[in-house]
Parts: structure tokens; C-alpha cells; sequence
């Protein structure tokens, strides 16, 4: 393998430092401004000296329950990813693995699940969950966003265990593993990395999700995304809240993604190589 | 009918009589709860609702939800045969989606039941007017509002910047009675670092004008209406119930706007609402039209550093020359979901009736609350215009203000306008005509497909009719 020529570094280490400017810049002034006093929040030219303040933290926990927001968040983005990727995990080996003239057109009517705009499904979803009595619960969510990500973790999922090669199981088989065990012990195993990908897109479309959550929802199950952009009034936008907010929301999909990380990174490659 | 309101009246007032007699609150175990939002008309109320449940025995419990998306989700609320929301959060220009889709209860009846108890006669008549829907009051106002403009009264009361106004234009330098006037005036006050303004040099730019010019829910339509209402303006065509936002007096107003530009911060495209309005509150700007919502914050120095650096003044908004316009007013209401139980609805009538009081209104005003008024009485006490001074001017112009726009395609217009206005103020588009008429084009190609009664019937204003008993 041939050594990069110093300008080669350079112009990488270049490269690198403005897409990490891109990606961060905007989380940077998120946290900056949630400690930045009212008043100067859009002074201009911006003040990066000033003297710190956690009033906007402290009124996000006061003014509204935003703890219990983060809570429900945490609960409808869990549920769903455990829902999605038991469902959704099942469904694609069935595809992956049984023969049938029509199994790929129930793999694309699973697909066409995601191809729904929101706002179409959101009355029938409305009246559904009232007359069921679980409107402003987080159940409601968990259910809806379960039939977003249940399509896309078996399109995900079905990719994995197409890699898995067949003469896995059928020796299990022969050793007189049963259909189920070999799922579990062998094939399972294996596309780990197809789980943990998926987990993270489910997890990260759940916890951000707006649409759904701003309307199927009332105080009770009010997710921290809806919270956060409750403090958008008419008369008023409270930037410092939703700044201190936002920066909050940051926090547990990126300790959820540095968690899934080590397997991501195996998943988002296995199979681009053969 | 006078005689059956007595009589409702008193059942009414038997029924709560017994049941008092019994020790049983009026609405013991109704609960009520609002959709609402953010807004100072709620956040200064929601603290207290305790208060209504000693009253009256019914518990409410009010939401608090986004401004983008809640009226799509009050149309949805009000699809449901069981509601989860008895009480709504109106901004006035929803009431022709609202009434056109059953959403909210008819107050009129109620409103004259118990017009004595609510003081009708002390609330402004526009902002009745701004929450009725073919003639009948769907929600009650809780907060008005009224487009006038603030300006640096510090700087304009200062000598040498009188004599140089006086000098450069040729008259004495005054709130501005005309747009032409507020342009002079926005130019004059527009200085680069180092300049001298009122006798300091400046450390950085000062902006003669802060006005709104971002697409981000509208926000320039906001801005570009009072200009076009007040050269006589209108937003339909009384004939056809089409789009008349081409014609002379938008294009006057295209042309205001596109002049303050250059006095204008130069992040300009992206001023929507309070980030415009902080211009003002920082002391950054010496002129600055908008809501009277915003307003209130201008006397506290711990939501507007404006108020420790030099003093604002307050007046009318500008009218077009010669042809003096009132200016637009809103409102921000609570109303009734019409799929409510008689009950509920009628506890849910108390409530606003508490909500939106004179007492309650006054109590705001006496503890610093900043509500924007609508009720003469206060506007009009010596010792409440003494602390706020805007007082005079929401009073002023309130009583000749026109109502804000209602139409039921009020989003697509605000979507539309805010769209073509913004490109036409950034240079992308250079015929004001072109991109006025293009506008119009689709309004009109959506209003279309509705036959011209109905249109006719949407733009129809008639007076509310509280009024007429």
C-alpha cells in the first residue's frame, strides 16, 4: 500500500475539518445559544463572550414538564425500535428464506407501507385511537411509528440474511438444531450488525418524529420534540428554551448511536466487499 | 327573544342557586381541557386556573402546543364525535377555516345572555368583530392586537438629530403620519460604525428600519398587508371573491417595502417575527412597525435591553399619503369545540368569561403582566397609561382599526404571498406586477373551483351580530 504524500494528508485533514464545521457548527450554536442571555440571543455580529446563563434551562424544566417529555420520547423511540426490529426482523428472514412465486410482491406491498405522506393517515389513525381510548398515549405512537419502521427494518434486514449462506442453517439442521434455534443461535448472530443499523434509523426516525407525535398526542404523551417546539407561540418564539431544548434532544441519539457504533460501522459495510 | 334570555337567565342562575344551596359547586366534575399554545394569552392565565376550579368546581387543564400545526390539529379535534379538547386557542384570521368547518361553537347567544357580566360594551367592537364568521362569534378575544409602530422616541426627541432631519428634508422629525415619511426617517437613522447618532459614536451599524421580510410562516405578509390596507387595499375582488393583491395599492406597498430594504439590517430575508421585533428591543433600530403582542415586552427591562438604553415611543402606523387608512388589528381568542356536551360547553363558557374578564385583565396589567388590552376601560385608566405607555396609541387605533385578513384560504395566501414578496425583496424576481399577479394566479386557481356564491359568501363581512342587541 502506497504512504499519502504529505499534501495528500493535508488536503485530507482539510477535507475533514470542513465537513466536521458543516455537521457541527449548527449543534455548536444550539449549545451556545441555550446559555446565552435573552436579549443578545441575535445580536449581530454575534457575541461568543458573554456571561452565561442557565435561565433557559431552568424554564424549559419549570415552565412545562419537559423531564416527563424526554421520558415519553425515550419510551415511544424504545418501544418502537423493539417492536420494529422483532417484527421486522421475523418478517425478513420469512422473505429472505421462503421460495414463493409471490413473496416478493408482499416484500414491496411491506415496502409501500413507508410510501404513505403522514398527514393522509393521520385523521383515520386519530379516530382509531380515540374509539380504542390510547389517543395521548405513548402505546399510539409506539404503534405508528412501528408501521414506518417495521418496512424499513425488513428491507434492511432481509439484505443481511440473504448473506447468510444456506449451508449455515442446513448444518445446524443436520446437528438437529430446530427452525427456530437455528434462528436464534446461528443465523441471528450473524447479521448483528444488520440489527444494530437498523436499531439506530429506527431509533433516530422515532425520537425525532414530529408530525405524528404533535397530533396524536395531548400532555400526557407529548414527546420532548413536540415540547420543544411548543415554545414557538404567536407572539413570541422562546429561541433560549427551545435552544436549551434542542440541545437536550442531541444527547441520547448520539449516546445511542456511539453505543450501536462498533457494530454500525461493520453493518453499514458487510457485504459492499465479496 | 329578550324576554327568552331573562328567562334562560334566570333558570340559570336557579340552577346555580340550588346548586350553592347544597354546597355543591355550579360545575363540580366537569373537566375541560384547551388546546392551546405558548402564548402570553394563555401562559398568564394557565397559572391560575386553580382559582376557576374553587369558583365553579370545573378542573381545567390547558395544553400547550406548537403555533405551526395547531390549527390543523383543532380541525382534526373537532373531526372527532367524543372531543379530547373542549376549549381552543384562536388566532382571529382562523375563524373562516374554523367556521367553514363546523369547528367552534356559536358564542353569539351566549355572549348576549350574559353581556352585562362581561362588560360588552367596554371591549373595543373590533375585536369582536375580528372573531365572528358570517356575523356570528366564534371565539372571544383574550388578547388584541392591533400593527402600529415604535420608534426610538430618545433619538427623536434629540436636538441634533432634529436639526439635521429638519435640515436634510425640510420638516421637523416627528412619528411618521405617512409611509414616505417613515422611509425619510428609516434612511436618516441608518449609520455605519463610527458615525455619530444623539452624540455617541457608534461602536457598530445602526439600522434605521427593522421591518419583516422572511417566507418563514409568512412573516413578510405580516408586514406587507397594513402597507397595502392602508393605501386602500383590498384582499378580494368584491365581485368575483378572487385575489385583488395586483392591483395599484400592493404594488405601492411592493414598493415601500423594496425601499426600506437598504435601511434594513442585512440579514433582512431572514427577519420573521421576533427576531425582527429584536431589533427594537435591543435599541438597534429607530423605527420598527409590528403587532402590539410584541409591544408589551418594550417597558421591561428584563425582555428588551431597549428599555435601560434610551426610551421607545409609540404611535399610529403610517397610512399612504392623502388617503389616511385605519390600520389592521387581530386577535388571539379562546373558543368552544362545538362536539362539547352541553354541560362542558356551558362551563367552558365560564371559564372564558373568567379568562378574558376586565378583572382579570387588569389584575395582568396591575402585577406587570404584559397582555396586549382590548377593553376601553383599562386603556383609558391614567394610572395604567403612566406604566404603559403604548396604552393611548392601542386605544387610538384600535377604534378605527380594519379587521385582519379571514378568508378560509388564509393560509394559502400567507404560504403564496410569502413566498413571491420575499423573492421579489431578494432580487430574484425584478417586475413587482409580474410577481403580484403570479401570486394572485394561484390563489385564484385553487378559489376557482368553488362557484362564485360561495366565494362571495367567504369575503363577506357582515357586522357581528352581538351588535344589533
Amino acid at each position: 500500500m502506497l504512504k499519502p504524500a504529505t499534501s495528500e494528508k493535508l488536503l485530507c485533514t482539510v477535507l475533514i475539518a470542513i465537513a466536521l464545521a458543516v455537521f457541527l457548527v449548527p449543534i455548536f450554536i444550539v449549545a451556545v445559544s441555550s446559555v446565552k442571555p435573552t436579549p443578545i440571543m441575535f445580536q449581530k455580529p454575534p457575541s461568543f463572550v458573554f456571561e452565561p446563563t442557565a435561565d433557559h434551562y431552568i424554564n424549559l424544566f419549570t415552565a412545562r414538564p419537559f423531564a416527563k417529555f424526554i421520558w415519553n420520547s425515550l419510551l415511544v423511540a424504545c418501544g418502537s425500535t423493539a417492536f420494529s426490529l422483532t417484527f421486522g426482523t421475523l418478517a425478513a428472514y420469512a422473505i429472505s428464506r421462503i421460495r414463493h412465486r409471490r413473496i416478493k410482491d408482499l416484500a414491496f406491498w411491506i415496502l409501500s407501507m413507508r410510501m404513505f405522506p403522514p398527514i393522509a393517515v393521520i385523521v383515520p389513525y386519530y379516530i382509531l385511537f380515540k374509539t380504542a381510548g390510547i389517543l395521548d398515549t405513548p402505546l399510539a405512537l409506539i404503534i405508528v411509528y412501528s408501521t414506518v419502521n417495521i418496512p424499513l427494518t425488513t428491507w434492511l434486514m432481509k439484505g443481511f440474511f440473504d448473506e447468510v449462506p444456506a449451508a449455515l442453517e442446513e448444518a445446524a439442521a443436520v446437528d438437529g438444531h430446530g427452525l427456530l434455534a437455528t434462528f436464534f443461535w446461528i443465523t441471528l448472530p450473524l447479521v448483528a450488525p444488520g440489527l444494530a443499523v437498523s436499531a439506530v434509523f429506527c431509533f433516530i426516525f422515532s425520537w425525532n418524529e414530529f408530525i405524528f407525535a404533535l397530533m396524536l398526542t395531548g400532555s400526557e404523551a407529548q414527546t420532548a420534540t413536540v415540547a420543544v417546539m411548543s415554545f414557538w407561540s404567536s407572539d413570541a418564539v422562546q429561541w433560549g428554551r427551545i435552544m436549551a431544548g434542542s440541545f437536550i434532544i442531541v444527547i441520547p441519539g448520539v449516546v445511542f448511536v456511539l453505543t450501536c457504533q462498533r457494530w454500525l460501522v461493520r453493518g453499514l459495510t458487510m457485504g459492499s466487499v465479496r | 327573544m329578550k324576554y327568552a334570555n331573562i328567562a334562560l337567565a334566570a333558570a340559570a342562575l336557579s340552577v346555580a342557586a340550588s346548586g350553592a344551596a347544597l354546597g355543591q359547586k355550579q360545575f363540580e366534575g366537569i373537566e375541560l381541557k384547551m388546546l392551546g399554545i405558548g402564548d402570553t394569552s394563555v401562559t398568564r392565565l394557565a397559572p391560575l386556573v386553580d382559582e376557576f376550579e374553587e369558583l365553579t368546581g370545573a378542573k381545567v387543564q390547558i395544553d400547550q402546543f406548537p403555533y405551526p400545526g395547531l390549527i390543523d390539529k383543532i380541525v382534526i379535534e373537532a373531526s372527532a364525535d367524543t372531543p379530547s379538547y373542549q376549549l381552543m386557542w384562536v388566532d382571529s384570521p382562523w375563524v373562516g377555516v374554523l367556521g367553514e368547518s363546523g369547528a367552534l361553537e356559536d358564542l353569539t347567544d351566549l355572549a348576549i345572555r350574559d353581556a352585562e357580566e362581561i362588560n360588552l360594551d367596554d371591549i373595543i367592537p373590533i375585536q369582536l368583530q375580528e372573531n365572528t364568521w358570517q356575523g356570528r362569534l366564534l371565539a372571544f378575544p383574550a388578547s388584541g392586537m392591533i400593527w402600529h409602530q415604535n420608534y426610538r422616541k430618545d433619538l427623536f426627541e434629540h436636538p441634533d438629530e432634529q436639526a439635521a432631519f429638519k435640515a436634510k428634508y425640510g420638516y421637523d422629525l416627528e412619528p411618521a403620519t405617512n409611509w414616505e415619511q417613515y422611509i425619510d426617517q428609516a434612511e436618516f437613522f441608518t449609520r455605519t460604525a463610527g458615525e455619530v447618532l444623539a452624540g455617541n459614536v457608534l461602536e457598530k451599524d445602526f439600522h434605521g428600519n427593522a421591518q419583516a421580510y422572511s417566507r418563514v410562516a409568512g412573516a413578510i405578509t405580516h408586514d406587507f398587508f397594513p402597507i397595502m390596507r392602508s393605501y386602500g387595499g383590498q384582499y378580494w375582488d368584491s365581485e368575483t371573491g378572487l385575489c385583488a393583491m395586483d392591483r395599484e395599492p400592493s404594488l405601492r406597498a411592493v414598493d415601500v417595502m423594496k425601499r426600506l430594504v437598504q435601511f434594513n439590517p442585512p440579514d433582512y430575508l431572514g427577519l420573521m417575527w421576533d427576531i425582527r421585533t429584536g431589533y427594537m428591543e435591543r435599541g438597534e433600530t429607530a423605527v420598527s412597525s409590528y403587532w402590539s403582542v410584541r409591544t408589551v415586552r418594550l417597558t421591561n427591562p428584563e425582555e428588551a435591553l431597549v428599555a435601560g438604553i434610551g426610551e421607545v415611543g409609540y404611535a399610529a402606523s403610517p397610512t399612504g399619503e392623502d388617503i389616511p387608512q385605519p390600520t389592521m388589528t387581530g386577535a388571539l381568542s379562546f373558543g368552544i369545540n362545538s362536539k362539547a356536551t352541553d354541560d362542558e360547553k356551558e362551563a367552558a363558557w365560564a371559564f372564558i368569561k373568567w379568562g378574558t374578564s376586565r378583572e382579570m385583565m387588569r389584575r395582568f396589567a396591575e402585577e406587570g403582566n404584559g397582555v396586549s388590552m382590548f377593553h376601553r376601560s383599562i386603556l383609558m385608566d391614567p394610572d395604567l397609561q403612566e406604566r404603559y405607555p403604548y396604552y393611548q396609541v392601542l386605544l387610538d387605533t384600535q377604534e378605527h382599526a380594519q379587521r385582519r385578513i379571514f378568508h378560509p384560504f388564509y393560509a394559502d395566501v400567507e404560504e403564496v404571498f410569502g413566498v413571491a414578496l420575499n423573492k421579489y425583496m431578494a432580487g430574484e424576481a425584478d417586475d413587482p406586477q409580474a410577481v403580484l399577479t403570479e401570486a394572485c394566479n394561484k390563489i385564484n386557481t385553487r378559489l376557482k373551483v368553488f362557484p362564485v356564491e360561495l366565494r362571495l359568501r367567504w369575503i363577506a363581512d357582515p357586522p357581528a351580530e352581538i351588535f344589533s342587541n
